[in-house]
């Protein structure tokens, strides 16, 4: 089998456009969170903004990864308040707000509001993300945000409020080199975004996944068709990743480092899971097909999509010379 | 010869080192050679005699005991010195006579600074010494597990038991008895043994007496003691009248055996028992008269122990067994063809204690050869036969059966219907581990779609070439793949019996079990470290050079 | 109609140009014979329409064995492309006289090479086998798609 083939397949059944519907229903409620979050807080807060995959252009239809960013002003719960009161806060608020229509939950440094299934059958999923400016009216002017753990997430404790970056930058980051590489680099972080769908309660962020394919690229000669190029990635990982003096710089703040959403057993873990693939693929190339799988729910339409075709210039030519038939 | 030898042993012990003869080495009857030997003690003026025997095997070992003995009764209230006065050691195999006396001098001299000098007490319990008599030509057993009571001194009543298989004990036949529960003297009960519901369930049940003790009923602290008279000063009159009442209500049964319990406390969280053998109308105890009052003694009569066994989970399970992730775990296995009788007996072996299975299938003999079922119980339900091998094995295990019919319901029939299995989702939710051996693709469609706690397929190809395991969830598409489109399942040359339907693989019981053993193995490792992920993995045999097995981690 | 389902495609044919392929194939008994087909795909590219036949002027058939040449048939193609609307070189057909229409490997090595070939521009030639054994007469459409052989229902 053609393994590249194959990828694109992955890909192309995994297009966010080809959940139209699901997409603009999750568009829907992520602007409803947004203005009933900009009413409550009013001028104690900026304006929400998108900071999930697909603001980054590395989103696929399986996961829809709605992020959002609520950046608050520094004395937004009083000039002692906490990072932890935030968090409460706007906990509070949304529960409050969805608790009928939605399951709402605490996460490591976000609020899950997870809608229970419309009349279609469709589960919307928005993640809150509260952060806090570091000084008052500050943020117009670095982007910075303060973000509360609030459980323990890889090396960060829960309850430490060491998380400081700068979102906009993450975003902008990715979403510049995702775009102008969108055959190499975007198409590599979409398939490992693919293959981290496969595993159960992966512990790697997608955020982590992006950046790391980010510094394969620019580490690595990343080259050859797609799967030479995924393949590069994939060994970059395996090799690197429990390496002590490997680090993952977050774009939003230098002195991040995404290394630490991972513990050391958890980098093995992403280490051997890599080696594996990568053994069992040079075993057989029909091993690819389960840790990047297609998107079954599209592959039918794929196939009505078939078409008589031509090689690129036109349908008429001659036959070939001599042909026998038996 | 046996002069030859006699001379040889009676020039090597007196050319040793440290010691010296007391009396000279002889033959006795039975060609065992026997002497007395003389051994200073080291930094002291003390020395100490031991009788020497030496046996025909000697230097090889006699049975799995030593085949030298160094005795003398005056050092019995010493560590490690058994009730004949005997030393005891474990020394390393040798096969030269001289080397072999040397080794075995070194020991009894280590015993001596170790026991003699330093009066030194092994931190673990050692139980009570004592050799099992018969009572008119029969040994006894009683096996019990710990229970949730604690039981006060001079505390008595009546306990149940249940009787099992009578065996052979070496020449003798023995009566092997499961303790049940313990009732107080008017009946209530007060407690029961920790066994399965199975055992709980055992009929042909008899009562016998037990009475309990803060102490051993022991001599020099190891030795149980050996006539009923030395228990006296440990029992009260309380108990005396409950032996006679007992002996009195219960003269129609003249001459039965009924078993009198000793309980102690052998630590703070362990008691043991002991068990005399009583005959019904000769029990060991006379009534007088003191100051106008009747009371009750024992007699002067030896005591006739039989055998006891602590078989309590720890102990049970004490010489190995998998992972508590495992042996805590529910599990539910599905299918119980080959494969799934495997794993079913290795959990229970292995200390599982909640084993559900679910099977529609018959047990036949062809199935015999390479599964766990036994020729015997003959043509019936492959979940009733499986349960009982179970019952077999452990006294802990507790197997439920699952309805076939109610499960294809709440699987195959509610997707058809709804495409939903709520139901079933919900009920297997209940398990920790299933583990689906069924082969059966259908149903892997099914269970991969549902939120489980823990899914374990377990499934080979033609002839036990691979293994295939998957345990991640939602793997029906990877167990595909692999028989689909990544490993050779040759198909031609499968088992057709004649008129038979259903074809099935070739492979034996060996071929099977090699590979279920050692797929239970790699998922116990993982599963006993939290630092360590299961992951999908496929067996793969080799033979073209010499027979190995590779795993594939996916 | 013949359409394939697995990939969604259809072809239609002439009854006329249909009956006409059968009485040329049969009159070469005991011999094979075939040629060119030649029709136009529908504008979404699913379906297409054989319209004429182009018979060989250099041939050789045996019961067993059709083998044709090229020379002497670029005038007519360049013919039917000329016409409103085009029509193309779709791919041959040949006739299996005594057996059924399933592809030979020889027929299956020849439709892979015409896939492959350099100078031929369609992705995925036709090949129609006409199979009879008289009285009967059995069609066989086929068409490579992605490196796979599929037959038209």
């Amino acid at each position: 089998m053609d393994k590249s083939l194959h990828l694109d397949s992955v890909i192309k059944t995994h297009q966010i456009t080809k959940e139209e519907q699901l997409l603009n229903k999750h568009k829907d409620k992520n602007k409803e969170v947004k203005e009933a979050l900009e009413q409550k807080y009013e001028s104690n807060i900026y304006s929400p903004f998108n900071s999930g995959s697909y603001a980054k252009n590395t989103a696929m239809n399986t996961k829809f990864d709605f992020d959002m960013v609520c950046p608050f002003k520094r004395n937004a719960f009083g000039s002692n308040g906490t990072l932890k009161q935030m968090y409460e806060d706007v906990f509070d608020f949304l529960y409050e707000k969805y608790k009928d229509d939605a399951n709402v939950r605490k996460q490591k440094v976000s609020i899950g509001i997870e809608f229970f299934a419309d009349e279609d059958g469709d589960i919307v999923k928005i993640d809150v993300v509260p952060g806090r400016e570091l000084n008052q009216d500050q943020y117009k002017d670095d982007e910075n945000l303060n973000l509360y753990v609030y459980y323990k997430y890889g090396n960060f404790d829960q309850g430490s409020e060491r998380i400081k970056t700068n979102v906009q930058a993450q975003i902008k980051n990715i979403k510049d080199r995702a775009t102008k590489e969108k055959d190499s680099i975007r198409k590599v972080i979409r398939l490992l975004k693919v293959w981290k769908n496969t595993k159960y309660n992966n512990p790697a962020k997608s955020f982590f996944l992006e950046l790391i394919t980010i510094k394969a690229f620019d580490n690595k000669d990343v080259s050859g068709n797609l799967w030479g190029k995924l393949e590069t990635v994939l060994q970059y990982i395996r090799d690197e990743v429990t390496g002590e003096s490997f680090t993952l710089k977050d774009p939003g703040n230098g002195s991040n480092d995404l290394i630490d959403t991972l513990t050391t057993t958890e980098r093995q873990t992403l280490s051997d899971d890599m080696k594996n693939m990568l053994e069992r693929i040079e075993d057989n190339d029909e091993n690819i097909k389960t840790y990047f799988p297609e998107n079954s729910k599209f592959l039918e339409e794929e196939e009505s999509d078939n078409k008589y075709e031509n090689k690129g210039n036109g349908f008429y030519s001659n036959p070939p010379k001599n042909e026998r038939f038996g | 010869m046996i002069d030859k030898r006699l001379n040889t042993i009676q020039q090597i012990f007196s050319e040793l080192n440290g010691i010296s003869i007391e009396t000279s080495f002889s033959s006795d009857l039975e060609f065992n050679i026997v002497g007395k030997i003389k051994v200073p003690v080291e930094s002291t003026d003390d020395c100490l005699f031991f009788d020497v025997k030496i046996y025909p095997e000697y230097p090889l070992k006699r049975m799995d005991t030593e085949s030298i003995t160094f005795s003398n009764s005056d050092y019995l209230e010493y560590g490690h010195v058994m009730g004949d006065g005997s030393i005891c050691r474990h020394t390393s195999h040798q096969t030269d006579l001289k080397k072999k006396i040397e080794i075995d001098i070194n020991s009894l001299k280590r015993w001596i600074w170790k026991y003699y000098l330093n009066k030194d007490n092994d931190k673990h319990y050692e139980h009570l010494i004592l050799q099992p008599k018969e009572f008119k030509g029969n040994h006894f057993s009683f096996l019990f597990t710990e229970v949730d009571h604690i039981f006060s001194n001079q505390q008595f009543g009546f306990f149940e038991f249940s009787k099992i298989n009578n065996g052979l004990y070496h020449e003798k036949v023995i009566f092997n008895n499961i303790i049940q529960e313990f009732r107080d003297s008017s009946s209530k009960k007060v407690t029961e043994c920790k066994w399965s519901s199975a055992i709980k369930q055992l009929s042909n049940k008899d009562l016998g007496i037990y009475v309990f003790l803060d102490n051993p009923p022991a001599k020099m602290g190891k030795f149980i003691i050996s006539n009923w008279e030395d228990l006296e000063g440990l029992v009260n009159q309380n108990l005396h009248n409950f032996l006679y009442s007992v002996q009195k209500t219960n003269l129609k049964l003249n001459g039965k055996p009924i078993p009198f319990l000793i309980g102690y406390r052998v630590s703070d969280k362990e008691i043991h028992w002991q068990v005399a053998i009583l005959e019904i109308g000769k029990f060991p105890i006379e009534s007088y008269k003191e100051d106008k009052v009747w009371k009750g003694g024992f007699i002067d009569e030896d005591i006739v122990w039989g055998i006891t066994k602590n078989c309590s989970y720890d102990y049970f399970f004490g010489r190995g067994r998998l992972t508590e992730n495992i042996t805590k775990s529910k599990i539910l296995i599905i299918g119980i063809g080959a494969i799934g009788s495997m794993v079913a007996k290795t959990l229970t072996r292995c200390g599982c204690t909640s084993i559900d299975v679910v099977d529609y299938d018959i047990k036949e003999p062809e199935n015999v050869c390479r599964s766990e079922y036994s020729f015997l119980s003959g043509i019936c339900n492959k979940v009733d036969d499986l349960s009982n091998e179970l019952f077999l094995i452990s006294p802990f295990v507790e197997v439920g059966i699952i309805n076939p019919i109610l499960f294809h319901v709440d699987s195959k029939i509610a997707q058809g219907l709804n495409s939903t299995n709520t139901e079933l989702q919900k009920k297997l939710l209940h398990y920790d581990i299933i583990i689906d051996c069924s082969t059966d693709n259908d149903l892997l469609y099914i269970l991969s779609k549902l939120e489980l706690n823990r899914l374990i397929t377990l499934s080979i190809t033609n002839n036990a070439k691979d293994l295939v395991c998957s345990v991640e969830p939602k793997s029906y598409n990877w167990v595909m793949n692999q028989y689909e489109n990544v490993l050779e399942n040759e198909m031609e040359n499968l088992h057709n019996p004649t008129g038979c339907w259903s074809p099935t693989f070739k492979a034996s019981y060996n071929d099977i079990n090699t590979l279920v053993q050692f797929a239970i193995k790699h998922i116990n490792i993982k599963l006993s470290d939290s630092n360590k992920n299961l992951r999908n993995f496929v067996l793969k045999t080799n033979e073209s050079d010499v027979f190995s097995i590779k795993l594939d981690e996916f | 109609m013949y359409r394939i389902n697995e990939l969604g495609l259809t072809l239609e044919i002439e009854d006329d140009l249909l009956c006409s392929l059968i009485d040329i194939g049969i009159k070469h008994y005991p011999n094979e014979f075939g040629g060119f087909l030649i029709g136009n795909y529908s504008e979404t590219q699913t379906h297409l329409i054989i319209t004429n036949t182009i018979l060989p002027n250099k041939f050789k058939g045996t019961p067993y064995l059709f083998e044709r040449d090229t020379i002497g048939i670029d005038d007519k193609l360049k013919q039917f492309y000329a016409e409103e609307p085009k029509k193309y070189y779709l791919g041959e057909w040949h006739t299996h006289p005594n057996n059924l229409p399933i592809p030979s490997s020889t027929d299956i090595n020849a439709i892979n090479s015409i896939a492959n070939h350099p100078e031929v521009s369609i992705k995925n030639p036709l090949m129609l086998i006409i199979g009879y054994d008289k009285p009967k007469v059995e069609l066989g459409f086929y068409v490579q798609f992605k490196n796979k052989l599929y037959r038209y229902e």
